[in-house]
């Protein structure tokens, strides 16, 4: 074996590797468009992103708006991205997280979804734990176009 | 005589001075009668949050500075009929935890901002469940960097009859937010370089914005999940970027757009479930797409507007839009008026050939100049497949100044 095609080999061989595992989707702040409700993903507390069934990164203003999102697609996505509330920026895998429903943190959509690393201790967001599928439920239920009166 | 002298003692302003008989705000403010005001002299002023619990007028001298040293929220207003003016707020640090605001409102009626000035501040005026309020020449100037998050410039949560007059608010997320608030009338503001929106409608309905200028903003304005929103006589400009536009409008209805002028944006007009939205004698000039009508838009009317310098007046994502052009002025107008009755003698059809396949396949749009794409576009003006035959002028109006329509 020549060392051209070793070479050769070893890029396909990323290529392979970087092309199956998704890696974190980036989040271009105050440019990209929520893929749900169009606003410009700019409050870092809240962005989350997925990578579709065909491979397609698509971002999220908000919690509410990637569990729209998710329970409109035919197929589940590859995987699900969030901001944590208590770090804002960095995006981390759904399993790294819980979630809590807040009334002092107001999310973009309104309906005060927050997500923070499962490890956190208690934290400043309030409201009683929740799980990723029941913040689904909670979505499903009240629809997004719904006006909530706080 | 006696009483006299008394209401006047009890009407004259208490001064805040250094050394004088009120040295802070805060035993100005506790000393002060209901309906008394309290006098802030020149000088940085650093105190705890100052809470305003009667009706009173606060008052800054010109220089009376508020800092809030990167930690906390500069003066809270907790009583109806309270008045906030002329004084600089500085420098309330950030806050990912609440809605850290230089100027909060909260749950009061009739309050009063007017003339102060805002520097770095998270937000500077947030208004929470607030009726009759009104904001009013206030200059409100943040320097975000792009890894820092900032708030709003003007942030109003479930608030009533709000008036927002006059300012000038830079540097924001949005220059104005409006949250599950009704009745709110925005005039005559300058919101430039914020790095959402200019202005910002959430689940806000019977509202208007009239005469005020939205330029270089992430994107100009943002009308989403509200209804009967009237826009009049505004200018939106200088939205560049890929996913940049002057006016979303997102799941809204009845909405009435008039006299506005969109310019240099790389969309002018995005609609996306919009539906009963009535567009008329407005100006799109030198945009990249004019207007952008996505499929979820239904019963719109276009009338009377002019046309000019853009590289596409109209672009549809579907075949099937519920959208009605009537009167138009069109730059890229081919035909004539023979009868010189100001009105074409053909109908123009807006929508590109170009224009649809970009729509679908973006990088399409490198080949923009290209012979190829001239040749495309008269051949399907000549003997249209693609294009939607709906989205059509019959009344092009042969010249460029917008009169009434007949």
């Amino acid at each position: 074996m020549t060392r051209r095609t070793l070479v050769g080999g070893l890029c396909w061989a990323m290529l392979a590797v970087a092309g199956c595992a998704p890696s974190v989707p980036e989040m271009l702040w105050d440019t990209d468009a929520c893929d749900y409700c169009r606003m410009t993903v700019s409050d870092r507390r809240f962005g989350a992103a997925a990578i579709t069934s065909g491979g397609r990164t698509v971002h999220f203003d908000s919690i509410e708006c990637l569990a729209a999102w998710v329970d409109a697609q035919p197929e589940p996505p590859r995987g699900l991205w969030l901001s944590d509330a208590n770090a804002p920026g960095p995006l981390h895998p759904l399993a790294e997280l819980r979630f809590h429903r807040t009334a002092a943190g107001k999310s973009p959509m309104g309906k005060g979804f927050v997500a923070v690393a499962s490890s956190a201790g208690s934290t400043m967001w309030d409201g009683p734990v929740m799980t990723w599928d029941e913040v689904r439920a909670a979505v499903a239920t009240e629809g997004m176009t719904e006006h909530v009166d706080h | 005589m006696l009483l006299t002298t008394l209401l006047l003692a009890l009407q004259a302003p208490l001064v805040v001075t250094p050394g004088g008989v009120y040295p802070t705000i805060a035993a100005a403010v506790a000393a002060a009668p209901d309906g008394g005001t309290v006098r802030v002299t020149r000088g940085v002023w650093r105190e705890p949050t100052i809470r305003l619990e009667r009706p009173i007028r606060l008052l800054g001298e010109p220089g009376a500075v508020l800092d809030g040293e990167g930690a906390r929220e500069l003066v809270v207003i907790l009583a109806p009929d309270v008045t906030v003016e002329g004084l600089t707020f500085r420098n309330t640090g950030n806050s990912y935890h609440e809605d850290r605001a230089a100027l909060h409102a909260d749950e009061v009626v009739g309050c009063v901002i007017v003339r102060n000035r805002f520097e770095d501040t998270f937000f500077a005026i947030y208004l929470s469940r607030t009726t009759s309020c009104i904001v009013r020449e206030n200059v409100v100037i943040g320097h975000p960097t792009t890894e820092s998050a900032t708030g709003n410039a003007v942030h109003s949560w479930g608030s009533r009859e709000l008036r927002i007059e006059g300012n000038r608010l830079e540097g924001h997320r949005d220059g104005v937010y409006l949250e599950f608030t009704r009745h709110a009338t925005v005039i005559d503001n300058h919101s430039t370089k914020n790095l959402r929106y200019g202005l910002h409608f959430m689940y806000s309905d019977s509202s208007s914005y009239t005469g005020n200028e939205f330029r270089g903003n992430g994107s100009g304005v943002a009308v989403m999940y509200s209804h009967d929103v009237q826009m009049v006589n505004n200018r939106f400009l200088d939205n560049r970027g890929a996913t940049a536009y002057g006016l979303l409008l997102k799941e809204i209805a009845d909405v009435h757009l008039t006299g506005n002028e969109f310019g240099n944006n790389t969309t002018g007009l995005l609609a996306d479930g919009a539906e009963r939205v009535q567009v008329r004698d407005n100006r799109f000039t030198r945009n990249g797409w004019a207007i952008r009508l996505l499929a979820s838009t239904s019963d719109g009317v276009f009338a009377n507007n002019t046309f000019s310098g853009n590289s596409f007046d109209v672009a549809v994502n579907s075949r099937t839009v519920g959208a009605e052009f009537a009167g138009n002025f069109w730059d890229s107008y081919r035909g004539w008026d023979l009868d010189h009755d100001g009105t074409g003698d053909v109908p123009h059809h807006p929508v590109r050939l170009f224009g649809t396949l970009v729509e679908r396949a973006p990088a399409a749009l490198t080949l923009q100049r290209s012979l190829f794409v001239r040749a495309l576009d008269a051949a399907e003006r000549v003997l249209p497949v693609l294009t939607p035959r709906q989205v059509v002028d019959n009344a092009p109006r042969m010249t460029r100044d917008a009169g009434r329509m007949p």
